[in-house]
C-alpha cells in the first residue's frame, strides 16, 4: 500500500520545468521488501500460530511432525499460490490497462475468468470434482481457454475495441450460463460448493494445485511482459502506435492468449479475486511516469503484496467460518475503487 | 534521395469511392500540401501512402521497393506520421513522448541508449521544449503539445514526414511557426506531405500543392501556379481572392459558389 498517500497527496502533474519527483522512485525494491515481510508473516499466522523457530524447523529438519506438515503442506502452497496469483492478476491488469488505454480495465475484462468460473462450475455440477482434487482448476482452464477462442472469433483480429466489446459479450454469455448453472444446481450442496468457490479462496490449496497451474501463468505471464514496447508506442493512439511499426493485430493475440494462459490458471485454482488486478497498477504508476512498458514489474508486486495481505487478513478475522479472500478484497476493494473514480473524474481532462 | 510515389491507387469505402485512379509522385526537398474539401480523401491518401492502410488496387513504392512488400518496422524507420489531431493517453512526460518516436529504431531488449537520448535532448532544444521536458504531455496547450507530436515524429530522423492536418486547431502564431518549421525541413532535404486547410500558409511556405476533389487529383504544381479562384471554386465552392506570391501570398474566401 505503498503508493496510496502518493497517489492522494496530488495528481502526478507537477508544473512545467521539474522533473516529476516520483518518477525516478525505485518503487520495485520496497515492494519486494514487503512481499518478503508478508510471505514471513504468511506462514507464520493460521488458525495455530507457529514461532519463527517452528517454521524454521518445519522445512529444515524432519523431526517437528506436526508444524513440517503445516508449513510445508498448508501454508507455504498456499503463501506461492497467492504471490503467483497477485502477481498474475497485478500484470495483467497493467497490461490490459495498457492496451485499452482504459484505467478501469481488470484482468477479467476478456471474459477469461467468467470461462474459468463456468469451468468450474460444470465441474461441482457434473460432480467431476468429486474425483480429483486438481478436477476443477483442470476445468476451469479449459474454460478459460475456451471463453479465449470465443472471444477471438468474435473480436479477433481488429483494434483494441472489438476484442474488448467481445470480451464484454463473452463475460455477459458466461455469466449467463454460470447462473443457469445454479439455478439448475442437482441439489443444494452443490449450489452451496458453487456458490462458495465463485467467492475464491487459497484455503486447503496443495502443492498439486501450484504445479498444476505454474506453467500456464509462467507462460501466461512470460507473453505478457514481452508487451511493454507496444504498450508504450499505443499510448498515442491505434494509428500513432501502428505508425511506428507497432502489429496491432498480433499484441491483441499476445494479450488475449497471455491473459488467458494466466489470469486463467489462477482463477481456476483460487476462484474469482477481483480488484488486486484493478488497484495494482494504480499503486505504483504515479512513481514510473505512467509509462505502461516500467508498470508491468511493480503492478505484479503491487499484485502479489496486496493478494498475499487480503489472504493473511482473511487468517486473522474470526466471524466464524473463514473469510472468503475474493469477498474481502471486493469489501476493501470497493471503496478504493470509489476513490479511483473520483480522483480520476478530478484529472481526466 | 527519397522517392515516394503512387500510381492507380483506388478505394472503397462502404460502397463509395474515396480515392479514384489516385497517382502521386514527391521527392525529397518537397513540401507538398494536400488541399480539398471536408470528404475529398485527404486522410484516407496520406495513410495509405504512409503504408497504413492497404488500398483496394494500385501501387505504392518507396525509392525502388513497393511499400507493400515492407515490414511495418521498416517502413516506420523511413517515414513519421502524425494523423490529425494526435493525443498523448497516458500523461507521460513530453521527454518521454518524444521518446517514443524511436520505437522502430530501439534495441530489442533493455533502455534507451545513450546517444539515443542525446538525440531526443536535441529534439527538445530544437522544438523549444526543454521548458516542458518534465511536463505532462496531457496538460500541454495546443501549440506545445503540436510541437511536441512533430518533435516525436522527427526524433527517428526519418527520410519522409506525412502530416494530416498538422496546422488545423492551432492560433496564427503557432500556426505560423509550424508551417515555417515544415518548410525548414524540406530544405533540409526532407520529404514533407502535409494535408492543410489555410491556403494562404499553404500558398507562403509549400513548395508544391496538390489538389483533391471527389477522390481524383484535379491539378498538381507550384502554389503560383495552382492557386486560382478558378481552382477554389471547383474543388471547394467558393469564390475566392488570390493576390500577391510567395511569402506575401494571400488567399480569402468571399462566398459560396452559386450551385
Amino acid at each position: 500500500m505503498t503508493g496510496v498517500a502518493e497517489i492522494a497527496s496530488g495528481d502526478g502533474r507537477p508544473g512545467p520545468g521539474a522533473r516529476p519527483f516520483t518518477s525516478g522512485f525505485p518503487v520495485a525494491a520496497p515492494l519486494i521488501v514487503i512481499l518478503c515481510v508478508l510471505a514471513i508473516v504468511s506462514l507464520l499466522s493460521g488458525r495455530v500460530w507457529l514461532s519463527p523457530q517452528e517454521v524454521w524447523d518445519g522445512i529444515f529438519s524432519s523431526h517437528s511432525q506436526l508444524s513440517s506438515l503445516i508449513v510445508i503442506e498448508l501454508r507455504l502452497p498456499r503463501t506461492v499460490l497467492a504471490i503467483m496469483v497477485g502477481a498474475t492478476l497485478g500484470l495483467c491488469g497493467a497490461v490490459l490497462q495498457g492496451f485499452t488505454r482504459n484505467p478501469l480495465a481488470e484482468p477479467g475484462l476478456l471474459g477469461v475468468s467468467a470461462g474459468a468460473s463456468f469451468g468450474a462450475v460444470i465441474a461441482i455440477y457434473f460432480g467431476i470434482s468429486l474425483i480429483s482434487a486438481v478436477a476443477i482448476p483442470v476445468c476451469g482452464l479449459i474454460g478459460a481457454l475456451a471463453a479465449m477462442s470465443l472471444t477471438f472469433a468474435i473480436g479477433g483480429g481488429g483494434g483494441t475495441v472489438s476484442l474488448v466489446l467481445a470480451g464484454a459479450a463473452v463475460n455477459a454469455f458466461l455469466f449467463a450460463l454460470i447462473s443457469l448453472g445454479l439455478n439448475l444446481a442437482p441439489s443444494i450442496e452443490a449450489a452451496y460448493e458453487i456458490m462458495t468457490w465463485l467467492m475464491g479462496s487459497l484455503a486447503n490449496r496443495s502443492w498439486d494445485h501450484v504445479l498444476l497451474v505454474t506453467p500456464f501463468i509462467v507462460a501466461g505471464c512470460a507473453m505478457l511482459a514481452f508487451t511493454g514496447r507496444s504498450l508504450d508506442a499505443l499510448s498515442l493512439g491505434e494509428i500513432q502506435a501502428e505508425s511506428l511499426g507497432v502489429n496491432l493485430r498480433r499484441l491483441s493475440l499476445i494479450a488475449l492468449i497471455g491473459t488467458a494462459l494466466a489470469v486463467g490458471a489462477a482463477t481456476s485454482v483460487t476462484g474469482t479475486i477481483g480488484f488486486i488486478g484493478l488497484v495494482g497498477p494504480h499503486l505504483v504508476r504515479p512513481f514510473v511516469g505512467y509509462q505502461p512498458s516500467r508498470i508491468l514489474f511493480p503492478a505484479a508486486l503491487a499484485g502479489a503484496v496486496l493478494l498475499l495481505a487480503a489472504d493473511i487478513a482473511t487468517r486473522w478475522i474470526s466471524i466464524g467460518p473463514e473469510m472468503k479472500l475474493g469477498v474481502f478484497t471486493a469489501l476493501v476493494g470497493t471503496p478504493v475503487f470509489f476513490w479511483l473514480v473520483m480522483r480520476l473524474r478530478r484529472v481526466s481532462p | 534521395m527519397t522517392v515516394l510515389s503512387a500510381s492507380n491507387l483506388m478505394m472503397h469505402r462502404g460502397g463509395r469511392p474515396i480515392l479514384r485512379d489516385v497517382a502521386f509522385r514527391a521527392q525529397s526537398g518537397e513540401f507538398v500540401a494536400i488541399i480539398g474539401a471536408n470528404g475529398a480523401g485527404k486522410s484516407t491518401l496520406l495513410a495509405s501512402i504512409a503504408g497504413l492502410i492497404v488500398p483496394d488496387a494500385g501501387t505504392i513504392r518507396l525509392d525502388d521497393a513497393d511499400l507493400a512488400g515492407l515490414t511495418r518496422v521498416q517502413i516506420a524507420r523511413r517515414r513519421a506520421y502524425l494523423p490529425q489531431n494526435p493525443r498523448c493517453e497516458w500523461p507521460l512526460s513530453v521527454e518521454r513522448l518524444v521518446a517514443l518516436g524511436l520505437t522502430p529504431v530501439l534495441p530489442a531488449f533493455g533502455g534507451l541508449p545513450a546517444e539515443m537520448q542525446m538525440r531526443v535532448d536535441a529534439m527538445l532544444d530544437e522544438w523549444d521544449l526543454v521548458f516542458h521536458r518534465a511536463q505532462p504531455a496531457t496538460t500541454l496547450s495546443g501549440g506545445e503539445l503540436a510541437r511536441a507530436m512533430l518533435a516525436r515524429a522527427l526524433v527517428g530522423n526519418p527520410d519522409i514526414l506525412i502530416a494530416d492536418e498538422p496546422i488545423s486547431g492551432l492560433d496564427p502564431r503557432h500556426a505560423l511557426d509550424c508551417a515555417g518549421r515544415l518548410s525548414a525541413l524540406a530544405r533540409g532535404g526532407k520529404l514533407v506531405i502535409a494535408s492543410v486547410h489555410d491556403l494562404t500558409l499553404a500558398a507562403r511556405y509549400a513548395t508544391r500543392i496538390c489538389a483533391l476533389d471527389h477522390g481524383s487529383v484535379t491539378d498538381d504544381g507550384p502554389p503560383e501556379k495552382i492557386l486560382t479562384p478558378e481552382l477554389l471554386r471547383s474543388v471547394f465552392e467558393v469564390e475566392a481572392c488570390v493576390s500577391g506570391a510567395g511569402a506575401r501570398a494571400f488567399v480569402d474566401y468571399l462566398t459560396p459558389s452559386a450551385p
